[in-house]
């Protein structure tokens, strides 16, 4: 499937945030790749991955921006909270200060993203259950006082990392088909196109097979919610 | 083709940047680091969590300046502690030289102990030289510490700051970049990984160089704390081992010479006024004969004693009381307390320098009065009438000025105590005067002496330098023993509205070591013709005359052989 038909309805911007080494690229690689990389670099700046799921047989493109951890990008990073429709707030469950950190991510998710934005809770490396350092109940306790969705996810075992994303997915779908979600509201988040064979854009580029990651990106998989296809 | 997807994305980014060395990239680098350069410049603020992030680094780099200022004022610090040993050594030795020339001409025990101490002096100065070698070797250790390791460290750093400048400049550029991204765009997204790619290679260097840089300060204090505790282990024990050796050494003195009866010892801060020196000369030829053995014990004599006896008297009494010797230990303790009750209700003061300052008030010697007032000599009227508006000052000035020749002695063998604990060169000068005043060379007639003096005094206008250094003198041997005297003189003084003429609140003396003889005699030529209120004049030209005197000859006949260039 070389030419992936871009048959989807929707485009989910996806913001992937938390403390440097949570394992927020790795989260995207597993979920885009289904591989775990042992070896990640510091991400600089920003990185980048999509994916197709399907959402109430909708199916939706994500566009996933896995921001770099590192203090130093802070400024920069936040130059991407722009325009996400939903956030995922990454920490990590071996390490408190991680979790003592994500009021000040919250802080600037709130501030730099629409109200309407879904942010998801998510305590990675559950798999290092002996080095647990926040549990369960706290966090989701925090969650709760929050209005954030909670899970936790290993991205090394894949353990609920799909998951993730679809949730956060289907709430926005959710808000969408309420209506709280204005899609022609500039900074929704959401893209919303009809799902045509030649798959455009809403930004016109001369080629579209060469539209940067994007053009190679749709590895023809789809996640369905519902049990979906691989 | 099918799994491009994330990881592939980094690695076409990386191969299409590689090549990137196009005008335009390299305009933007450098617009981005000079954009760096000129926030860091200006001290604009920077971005907090940027600058956080270096939190670490910057801590290290604070903590290599404070060595490099350290080190810098070590070795300053250094050099003058080096100039003052030899300084002070070269003091010590000349003292000890000093010492142990007058311990030849004294047959007494205070001569020896004199010769004793200096030898101990001599000795301590020169070993004192020896700290110099541990400290010049020291010094060159933190000389060297500071032109190889911290130079090499400096190096460092500046390569690491550029670096970090960049690495700033390439996030400013990401940040701009930043603000309208969006990855569907494959120019943007190109223009994205451009500088990424920049980002990444220059965080790459400076991640280098902060490393080498934290590495590298830490060895440095590492080895700084190494150097000092090497070198300073030298010095600490040369000085420990030569104060051992000399507090061993003085020690023996004190021991040596324990026992015997130490002087009380008061110290003159002010002179007298000739007024004063006169009255207290005319009371002294009175009873000049006093005992000459127990000065400690008869200080209420003093109070009999007239001031300004003779020279003779003074010198006879003086070599007493160098033969007496004191401890030197000793020396310097004034038995204030004691002469404090013996006067009764003279001032409340209980120290020397209370004493000295005449900081009672005046008032406070009523019973020393009567007896000075009939000794005053009726010469001494018109520098009576010198006190117009006199200031609490002049009136203690003259009060001190009422010197006796026991307390000339005193004076004299403080001097000698006192030069080795006060560094006071005005009374040096006026203890090396009193000393030659007290010499046993002289042997005129007390009654010479304070006729000389009332001569002197008598006039004051003629040379006033002359004359006020005449007084001066006189007044500082007063004054060392005046403290009762002082108080009673500067009570009825004050009653008789003395004030002293501005010429005898004279500036410190020269070396007047040959002053001394010369003033009895310098006064003989002064007639005692005009009122005393002379102005102060330029005494250089009055000390200068006692800087040809030989310290040791007969103050008699010197004083007769200027009569004829004072009366000139």
């Amino acid at each position: 499937m070389t030419t992936a038909p871009y048959n989807y309805s929707y485009i989910f911007k996806y913001i992937i945030i938390g403390d440097m080494g949570v394992g927020k690229s790795c989260l995207l690689h597993q979920f885009t790749e289904k591989k775990f990389m042992a070896d990640c670099p510091h991400t600089i700046g920003v990185e980048f991955g999509t994916r197709i799921i399907e959402v109430s047989g909708q199916k939706v493109k994500l566009q996933i921006w896995d921001t770099a951890g590192q203090e130093r990008f802070r400024a920069v990073t936040r130059s991407y909270y722009r325009g996400a429709a939903g956030a995922l707030m990454v920490y990590d469950i071996t390490r408190r200060s991680t979790y003592n950190h994500l009021s000040s991510w919250l802080t600037d998710a709130r501030n730099l993203t629409n109200p309407n934005t879904v942010i998801i809770l998510i305590g990675n490396k559950a798999d290092l259950e002996a080095q647990r350092d926040v549990t369960y109940e706290e966090a989701k306790q925090f969650a709760e006082e929050n209005g954030l969705l909670f899970l936790e996810a290993s991205a090394k075992t894949g353990e609920n990392v799909e998951d993730a994303f679809l949730e956060a997915a289907k709430k926005i779908y959710q808000n969408i088909q309420d209506g709280s979600l204005d899609l022609n509201a500039a900074e929704s988040g959401v893209q919303h196109k009809p799902t045509a064979p030649q798959g455009g854009r809403l930004s016109s580029d001369a080629q579209p097979q060469k539209e940067g990651m994007f053009a190679h990106g749709d590895w023809g998989q789809m996640a369905l919610c519902d049990g979906g296809v691989t | 083709m099918d799994s491009y997807g994330f990881s592939s994305d980094m690695f076409s980014g990386r191969a299409v940047l590689g090549e990137d060395s196009s005008v335009m990239a390299r305009m933007q680098k450098k617009f981005w680091k000079t954009k760096q350069v000129l926030i860091k410049a200006t001290g604009k603020k920077e971005d907090e969590h940027v600058v956080a992030s270096d939190a670490d680094l910057d801590a290290k780099l604070e903590f290599f300046r404070s060595v490099q200022n350290t080190c810098t004022e070590l070795l300053k610090v250094i050099e003058k502690y080096q100039q003052r040993i030899t300084h002070l050594s070269q003091e010590e030795n000349e003292l000890g030289l000093f010492l142990r020339f007058q311990a030849e001409h004294d047959k007494t025990k205070a001569g020896n102990m004199m010769d004793a101490t200096s030898k101990a002096l001599c000795c301590s100065a020169k070993q004192r030289l020896a700290l110099c070698t541990p400290l010049h070797r020291f010094e060159q250790e933190v000389e060297t510490f500071r032109r190889r390791a911290i130079a090499d460290t400096l190096l460092t750093v500046s390569r690491m700051e550029k670096a970090r400048t960049e690495y700033r400049g390439a996030l400013l550029w990401m940040k701009d970049v930043s603000q309208e991204l969006d990855p569907d765009t494959y120019k943007q997204l190109e223009k994205f990984r451009k500088v990424q790619a920049q980002v990444r290679g220059t965080k790459v260097h400076f991640d280098k160089l902060k490393n080498d840089v934290c590495q590298k300060v830490d060895m440095l204090g590492a080895s700084r704390c190494n150097m000092l505790s090497h070198s300073l282990c030298t010095y600490q024990t040369t000085l420990l081992h030569y104060w051992e050796k000399t507090a061993h050494v003085m020690s023996g003195i004190h021991e040596a010479f324990k026992g015997y009866v130490p002087y009380q010892f008061t110290t003159l801060k002010e002179l007298r006024d000739p007024l004063d020196q006169i009255a207290s000369a005319h009371s002294a030829e009175d009873s000049k004969d006093e005992d000459q053995k127990t000065y400690s014990d008869n200080l209420v004599s003093l109070e009999d004693e007239q001031l300004g006896e003779s020279s003779e008297t003074v010198s006879t009494r003086a070599v007493d009381g160098q033969s007496r010797g004191s401890d030197s230990s000793l020396c310097a303790s004034l038995d204030s307390a004691a002469l404090n009750e013996q006067f009764g209700p003279i001032g409340g003061s209980s120290t020397d320098d209370d004493l000295l300052l005449m900081t009672p008030e005046p008032g406070s010697v009523p019973s020393l009065i009567p007896t000075l007032t009939p000794t005053i000599h009726p010469s001494m009227t018109p520098a009576i009438q010198w006190d117009i508006g006199t200031s609490y000052e002049e009136k203690q000035d003259a009060l001190h000025s009422s010197l006796r020749p026991e307390i000339g002695r005193y004076l004299l063998s403080e001097a000698f105590q006192s030069v080795e604990g006060k560094e006071d060169e005005g009374e040096r000068g006026e203890l090396a005067f009193l000393q030659d005043l007290l010499s046993p060379g002289a042997t005129g007639g007390a009654s010479e002496f304070s006729k000389a003096w009332q001569d002197a005094f008598g006039c004051f206008e003629a040379p006033p330098a002359p004359v006020a250094a005449a007084t001066l003198q006189a007044e500082t041997a007063d004054t060392h023993a005046g403290f009762l005297p002082s108080h009673l003189l500067d009570h009825s003084l004050s009653t008789t509205g003395w004030a002293t003429p501005p010429m005898f609140q004279a500036p410190p003396l020269q070396p007047p070591s040959s002053g001394g003889q010369s003033q009895p005699t310098q006064n003989t030529p002064n007639s005692s013709a005009s009122a005393p209120k002379g102005s102060s004049r330029d005494m250089s030209a009055w000390f200068n005359l006692f800087a040809d005197l030989d310290p040791l000859s007969n103050p008699d006949a010197i004083g007769r052989s200027d009569q004829e260039f004072l009366s000139a």
